[in-house]
């Protein structure tokens, strides 16, 4: 789970070249750990920041700024993003939490099977209330899970991101991958 | 975003945490061979990357000298 959230795509940066690709996962991963220990506090999470700011400022005018340019980029994309201010110790991995709300939907779909199957053998009107309340489990399941879905989609973006590394404005041109 | 931010020096290094450390080892950077106390500054920061390395992170040559968690 942790390598395939370390490897997961930010939405829009998929093509980013190796420094990026390099930031993000090493800032994911040190994020994982710290969480996992129970030090990643926001004072925590701000000095990550401006380790990040401080380091590329004294490269600034350096041949080796814009290289490092890109892996700030992948850093901050991570530090910048709703993922990374979840402070929480339990929660090491929010997208963890989400799977139930799907497996609820496909246990509800089954329960509805199993009752329109059973039918011929139950009093009617138990069997009404008890598809009636299926259907309903099965909305709010499959209504949590489509906004579990959402908010994973979106935890990791930040459309911003050029603008934390790359405060005077030049593009960014990372080698690829 | 709250700012608590403790002073790094060569006797509570093995009690900071990991982002003190590592905007103290970058904000050393920026001390100019020059100054006074650029070799104050010199041990300072091997001492960082010292305690850094002890917790099982790596200088990362091919990173440009970024300290980075080893991904098994």
């Amino acid at each position: 789970m942790i390598r395939e959230k370390i490897n997961e795509p930010i939405l829009g940066y998929r093509t980013r070249g190796h420094g990026f690709a390099q930031g993000r996962r090493t800032t994911i991963k040190a994020i994982i750990d710290a969480r996992t220990a129970g030090r990643w506090t926001p004072d925590e999470h701000d000095n990550w920041i401006r380790a990040a700011q401080s380091r590329l400022e004294s490269l600034r005018g350096k041949p080796e700024y814009r290289r490092n340019q890109c892996f700030v980029a992948g850093r901050m994309a991570v530090l910048r993003s709703s993922w990374a201010r979840d402070y929480s110790t339990e929660e090491v991995l929010p997208e963890i939490h989400f799977g139930p709300w799907s497996v609820g939907t496909v246990l509800n779909l089954l329960g509805s099977m199993l009752v329109a199957l059973l039918h011929p053998f139950f009093h009617p009107e138990w069997l009404s209330i008890a598809g009636s309340l299926l259907v309903i489990a099965m909305l709010f399941c499959a209504v949590m899970a489509a906004l579990d879905e959402q908010r994973k989609k979106s935890s990791l973006d930040n459309k911003n991101i050029v603008n934390y590394a790359n405060p005077v404005g030049e593009p960014l041109q990372c080698r690829k991958s | 975003m709250s700012q608590k931010l403790r002073t790094v020096n060569s006797s509570n290094i093995d009690d900071r945490t990991h982002g003190e450390l590592l905007l103290a080892f970058h904000k050393l950077d920026q001390v100019k061979p020059d100054a006074k106390n650029a070799v104050q500054a010199i041990e300072l920061q091997s001492k960082i990357s010292r305690e850094l390395t002890d917790r099982g992170w790596t200088l990362d040559e091919e990173e440009e000298d970024w300290f980075l968690p080893v991904i098994s």
